[in-house]
């Protein structure tokens, strides 16, 4: 295995600071060159560094959960002279209280434990109250830990440890990228602090190399920082070795609308007998699927008639089932659970949002004029849905616009306005009538306005899918939205694809990368005496209204892409005028197809 | 921007009798199976393009047959056997069917489809070989359908090839030999509209709306006031130009300002100046520095830009040589900052032509607006305009003693 870049060690260390003297107690976790030492009353930290790297130092009090994380800095810059780097929390030594009355702190009790107290009787009867602290470091980054426990060939779930800092912000989401795109096999827990683990499971993969690639995100706290809204940090890459006797690339979390379960898996044991069992969610078995594979290549269904006869997934309550595969000898493996979705609404309809980015910009209107077309066309195809603001009412939510943080030219909206938009996107995107969605507004891989794809993910649990998303910012498609939205691909698929699956044909549309919206400048007009400051330029609506003008006329998506950028004069790489926009799902998608219940069901 | 009109019944009315007889013209060409003419009792829903001088819209007939008119000429043909238009996947065993037709068959059908329609291959490139999708299998069967596309050899847009640019997009029976849909986008096959004698009133009032709306109120100072701070400021304007290896003359005089369109005013507690040379260029002072300047012939002179094709040439430098030329520029202005990579626009080739004028943009780390914007001519490796927003480069703004 190859690893780029340099690891110089975990720096994580838990230490108890104890309030005698003259012993102390550390208990570190998966320390790599860590040194705690208590020099008078200060707490003294050293550890083998880089002097290109910045360090994160983080201390609290006890581990309980009411005590969190204290920066203590979060710019601490490498020792340049030499390869160890220190840090003085100075004064932070508590070498205990009395009481019971006077004394000194003298006596020779045991060695204090973290998280509690420690008595100390001593001589005059008096109880000595011991202090505790934690603390960690990291480098500013994302770093995967222990790159070299991942040489070898890898199987079944592993578990990847990783630290990530940043300066500023509080962590939000980590997504895994695998050879370059999101992996649906990967769930990281996003650390309190600035660990974690990710549990990545191999059996997504194909056999053999891939590269991967923790991207970790923060969100800034600070609205009145123009330039850092979201932030994004990518670990180095590194290849890791997959091998597993079965394996199932082509998975399909889904039991789709067509009546049946999709199966497919591959295995090593060619020229073999396969089974699976398929079991519901008491644990009972539900059905076998029995047969031969030469290649190892198994596609199979289940036509959701249990053992008995009985037809299942008929209600949300017999709607998930697990699964055991075996091969050969035999090898056995348990599958990820299959769920079946929330029932289509007969007619789906359209949420129309956008985010209120250019309130300021000169010459905004025609914008704005253009994303209230797409709730236009949205509207004769299924009905669209926003919650505009309700006058007299600015602590209710609202998502036409969303309110913006970094507005130049109006109040930023308090963080408790900001949470009443986020929750009034949230509420209407969980809305089960609601199956196709339009934002236009800041983004990233894994978020969009402040809205991150974890959380929309556990609000549709994998249940509330949507036919069609157009997510209109940067970098959407590049992380973990479009499987958010129940859209758990990656590249286009023809439509057969989706019949083999079952599943109804559902696209994603986003950018593949950071794109500009506004041109900056400075202009007085000098009749009126006004200045401007931000502009969008023409091609950007001319772009958005010529893809809704073709995709209401009956081309297909990707045709209505194409013919929109044919159309838009001036169209400029890097801008928000969709020359770098990204299709995944079924890309002959067209405006109303697939929309409807009866359109997809058995 | 498109004029859009308002739809009336009489207009849509009268649009569906423009442009029925090309429905029958196309119908008739591939051998359509339904009564021609076709006529208004045959259609069973019509939507009408709203723009001005466009006589256009999406017509489906009673037996399913769908047709877009556009700019012109049919654009959009879906039959009810179109696989790749299929609405109802009960409907998918209906498809199984016999693959009659080898590749080569199929693309000669396709390719006699454009004849008949009064094309040339030229115009999808369709001499060249199509992206070509088979038959599909589904179990053991086959959908009989194969999809030909002719791709857009100029296209220059998203490089994941998610998004095919086809300006040909056919769908051919491949048991019977029918034409089953075809999506047409090349430009080149764009007509005149159709005449239609009813006006329909524009949907919005013709009344010019004005060009910039928003912005920020600044408050006037006096004449002295002005003239005093335009020459207090004149020598850090030259040491712009000098650090930013601008080809104007220095030191600026006053006599090279066009006293008629310079402007002063106070904008947030704080002076701001902008003044165009008399050869058009023009440069912005807040916050205690020049924040932008415009060459006279920069593409984009905010809030304006130019046309694409009025900036083509050849490109004589690398992105990497102009990022360096431009990041340079910002040391020598005061940036101590560190550089990210910044984001390159530029517009797609005319032919043998480039478009010569890079923008490039910087942004902190995560940012959402740039701190920095310069517009290189990659051509003569010039800069013709910046763009700057930092605290770096933030001074006091000089002292006027006149009210």
């Amino acid at each position: 295995m190859k690893t780029n870049g340099s690891l110089i060690g975990r720096l994580i260390v838990g230490c108890a600071l104890a309030c005698s003297l003259t012993s102390f107690t550390t208990q570190s976790f998966a320390i790599e060159g860590m040194q705690v030492s208590i020099q008078s009353s200060n707490v003294v930290l050293s550890w083998p560094s880089d002097p290109s790297e910045t360090y994160v130092v983080q201390y609290r009090p006890s581990l309980l959960s009411t005590n969190g994380w204290q920066t203590l800095t979060n710019s601490l810059a490498a020792a340049t002279d030499t390869n160890i780097t220190y840090f003085v929390h100075s004064n932070s030594v508590n070498f205990g209280s009395t009481t019971g009355g006077g004394g000194t702190n003298s006596g020779g009790g045991g060695i204090p434990m973290p998280g509690g107290t420690n008595n100390v009787n001593d001589t005059n009867g008096l109880v000595m109250i011991a202090g505790t602290g934690f603390y960690q470091a990291a480098r500013l980054g994302v770093h995967i830990v222990g790159l070299d426990n991942f040489t070898n060939v890898m199987s079944d779930i592993i578990s990847i440890p990783f630290e990530v800092a940043n300066d500023i912000g509080s962590i939000q989401d980590i997504v895994v990228l695998v050879d370059g795109t999101r992996y649906r096999g990967a769930a990281p827990v996003v650390p309190p602090g600035i660990n974690g683990r990710i549990t990545f499971d191999t059996s997504f993969l194909e056999n053999g190399d891939h590269t991967i690639q923790v991207v970790a995100s923060w969100l800034n706290p600070d609205a009145t920082d123009l330039n850092n809204h979201g932030i994004s940090r990518y670990s180095d890459s590194f290849t890791l070795s997959v091998s597993n006797v079965i394996y199932y690339p082509d998975w399909e979390d889904e039991i789709g609308e067509l009546g049946f379960a999709y199966y497919a898996f591959e295995t090593t044991c060619t020229n073999s007998t396969w089974q699976i069992d398929i079991y519901d969610v008491s644990n009972r078995l539900a059905k076998t699927l029995i047969g031969n594979t030469g290649d190892g290549f198994v596609e199979t269904n289940w036509d959701l008639i249990d053992t008995n006869g009985i037809t299942r997934a008929t209600n949300d309550a017999d709607g998930e089932f697990s699964a055991m595969i075996t091969v050969g000898d035999p090898v056995t493996k348990a599958t990820p659970h299959k769920r079946k979705p929330f029932a289509y609404p007969s007619q789906g309809q359209w949420v129309i949002a956008y985010q209120d980015k250019f309130g300021d910009c000169a010459a905004s209107n025609s914008y704005k004029g253009a994303i209230s077309q797409f709730g236009g066309i949205a509207a004769a195809n299924g009905g669209a849905y926003t919650i505009f603001p309700t006058p007299g009412h600015p602590e209710y939510g609202q998502i036409y616009p969303i309110r913006y943080p970094f507005s130049n030219n109006v109040a930023p909206p308090t963080s408790a306005q900001s949470l009443a938009d986020e929750n009034a996107l949230l509420r209407i995107l969980t809305n089960n009538a609601n199956r196709n969605f339009y934002y236009n507004g800041h983004g990233s891989a894994d978020s969009i306005a402040s809205v991150y794809a974890n959380v929309i993910s556990d609000l549709l649990q994998k249940t509330h899918y949507y036919r069609f998303v157009f997510l209109d910012g940067c970098s959407t498609a590049n992380g973990s939205l479009p499987a958010a939205f129940g859209i758990n691909l990656s590249s286009t698929q023809p439509l057969s694809y989706f019949q083999a699956h079952g599943t109804r044909p559902r696209a994603f549309v986003g950018y593949s990368k950071d794109v500009i919206y506004s041109e900056s400048g400075d202009f007085i007009d000098s009749s009126s005496g006004l200045h401007y400051q931000y502009h969008i330029p023409d091609r950007n609506l001319y772009f958005l209204t010529n893809f809704e003008f073709y995709w209401y006329f009956n081309y297909d998506l990707t045709t209505s892409i194409y013919n929109a950028q044919n159309d838009t004069p001036d169209l400029r790489y890097g801008w928000e005028d969709g020359a770098d926009l990204s299709v995944f799902g079924y890309d002959a998608l067209y405006i109303n197809q697939y929309n409807s219940q009866s359109d997809w069901s058995n | 921007m498109w004029e859009l009109v308002q739809v009336t019944a009489q207009y849509s009315h009268a649009v569906l009798l423009a442009i029925l007889p090309f429905v029958s013209d196309f119908s008739k060409s591939l051998d359509l199976p339904f009564a021609l003419p076709v006529t208004t009792n045959q259609v069973a829903e019509f939507k009408c393009d709203p723009r001005l001088a466009q006589a256009g819209g999406a017509i489906t007939l009673t037996n399913g047959y769908q047709f877009t008119f556009l700019d012109g000429r049919i654009s959009v043909y879906r039959s009810p056997e179109s696989y790749y238009s299929l609405q109802d996947p009960e409907q998918i065993p209906h498809f199984f069917g016999t693959v009659k037709l080898n590749e080569k068959e199929a693309v000669k059908i396709a390719r006699d489809a454009i004849k008949k329609l009064g094309y040339e291959n030229s115009v999808f490139n369709a001499d060249d070989k199509p992206l070509i999708t088979p038959p599909e299998k589904v179990g053991a069967n086959y959908i009989p359908r194969y999809r030909i596309r002719w791709l857009d050899p100029k296209w220059q847009g998203s490089k994941d090839g998610s998004v095919i640019p086809a300006l040909l997009d056919i769908e051919v029976n491949a048991s019977n030999r029918k034409i089953e849909m075809m999506l047409i986008s090349s430009r080149d096959t764009r007509r005149p509209s159709p005449k239609v004698e009813v006006t329909p009133p524009l949907l919005h009032s013709n009344t010019p709306t004005p060009k910039l709306t928003g912005g920020t109120t600044t408050t006037a100072v006096s004449g002295a006031y002005a003239s005093v701070f335009l020459n207090a400021i004149l020598p850090q304007a030259s040491d712009f130009i000098t650090k930013a290896g601008l080809n104007i003359p220095v030191p600026l005089s006053t006599n090279q300002v066009v006293a008629t369109n310079y402007t002063c005013r106070i904008m947030d507690g704080q002076p701001v100046a902008q003044f165009y040379l008399t050869n058009g260029d023009r440069f912005f002072y807040r916050h205690g520095y020049v924040s932008t300047f415009y060459a006279h012939d920069a593409f984009a002179k905010f809030p304006d830009e130019g046309r694409t094709e009025d900036f083509l040439g050849h490109i004589n430098m690398t992105t990497d040589e102009a990022i360096a030329l431009c990041e340079g520029v910002m040391r020598k202005l005061g940036y101590t900052g560190k550089f990210t990579t910044p984001i390159i626009s530029y517009a797609p080739a005319r032919g043998e032509m480039a478009f010569k004028r890079y923008s490039y943009y910087w942004r902190h780390k995560g940012g959402e607006t740039e701190f920095a914007t310069f517009e290189v001519d990659m051509e003569t490796k010039t800069i013709k305009s910046i763009y700057l927003k930092d605290a770096a480069f933030e001074k006091p703004p000089p002292k006027v003693d006149v009210p």
